[in-house]
């Protein structure tokens, strides 16, 4: 069994899948992830060609699981909603999604959560820093207040990076 | 209401179109990948991602219906609305095809329609 750390954003599903297909062609096939996506553990194969795609679904229903079972593909799970799919192949490479309509709702539900989760953490946040300022003691205030604005970085970032790839699919579309 | 449906769905995509189709008769979602191919003569292989997709979108928009199961397997039909949904692209079809033959001419096929 080999162990792979590897660290990647959302947005850069391709390079992961393309990856992923790289390493089945040199006879590594993947077994599971864990932390979340970020260490892949891979078993020895005979090399064949698999096409990976990364996936993001608010809700895994049977319906899904049925349709991409049928369809001939593999799941694995990575948690929080994003499962990597394979599927192994002879001639043209297979898609998940074959119309940018799919991906550009795909994006948007992941947009959705993403926002609610920044309103969340301002929410959150907003009221440590106003229950520590109203406190006599007033120590934590600068390292609560530099978290916070840390968080809403990372946040504002990840959003404008999802954003930016819906804009991609557009102008594709 | 049905003037949101035609400004959210019309031009459709081909994809939409097909997937529609292919619901005259109740099918579930693989059933419809191989409807399609065999349709199309394997021009369109639909995605299972761009299938559940669409699929949970029209039955949202009531342009589907759920028709019981087959094998653990979900089975969908189409809806009054969604038939209503396909005859006016049809119409928009029929309109640029009958108008491209017009100009380009020398044809006989607006004869058939």
């Amino acid at each position: 069994m080999i162990k792979i750390f590897k660290f990647w954003w959302a947005w850069e599903h391709e390079m992961i899948e393309n990856w992923l297909e790289e390493m089945e062609l040199n006879g590594h096939r993947l077994v599971e992830t864990k932390i979340k996506g970020l260490l892949f553990y891979f078993e020895r194969c005979n090399p064949v060609k698999a096409r990976y795609c990364i996936d993001y679904q608010s809700k895994l229903t049977p319906d899904y699981v049925t349709l991409l079972k049928d369809d001939g593909w593999d799941l694995y799970q990575i948690g929080m909603g994003w499962y990597i799919l394979r599927k192994q192949y002879e001639d043209e490479r297979p898609e998940l999604y074959t119309d940018f309509e799919s991906l550009i709702a795909r994006n948007k539900a992941l947009l959705a959560i993403l926002l609610v989760a920044t309103i969340m953490e301002c929410v959150s946040f907003g009221n440590m820093i106003w229950d520590t300022y109203n406190d006599s003691n007033k120590a934590m205030l600068p390292v609560l207040c530099i978290m916070g604005s840390a968080i809403l970085a990372f946040f504002s970032f990840v959003i404008t990076n999802v954003v930016m790839q819906i804009t991609k699919f557009r102008k594709k579309h | 209401m049905n003037e949101k449906l035609l400004k959210s769905y019309l031009p459709m995509s081909e994809t939409g179109f097909y997937i529609l189709l292919s619901l005259n008769e109740p099918r579930h979602g693989y059933g419809i990948i191989l409807h399609v191919k065999e349709i199309t003569d394997g021009r369109i292989i639909l995605g299972a991602g761009t299938i559940y997709g669409t699929l949970t979108k029209f039955e949202k928009d009531s342009l589907i219906e759920p028709a019981g199961e087959e094998d653990r397997r979900k089975l969908y039909r189409i809806t009054e609305k969604g038939k209503w949904l396909l005859e006016q692209e049809m119409g928009r079809i029929d309109e640029m095809y009958v108008n491209g033959h017009k100009v380009l001419g020398g044809f006989n096929h607006d004869q058939d329609i």
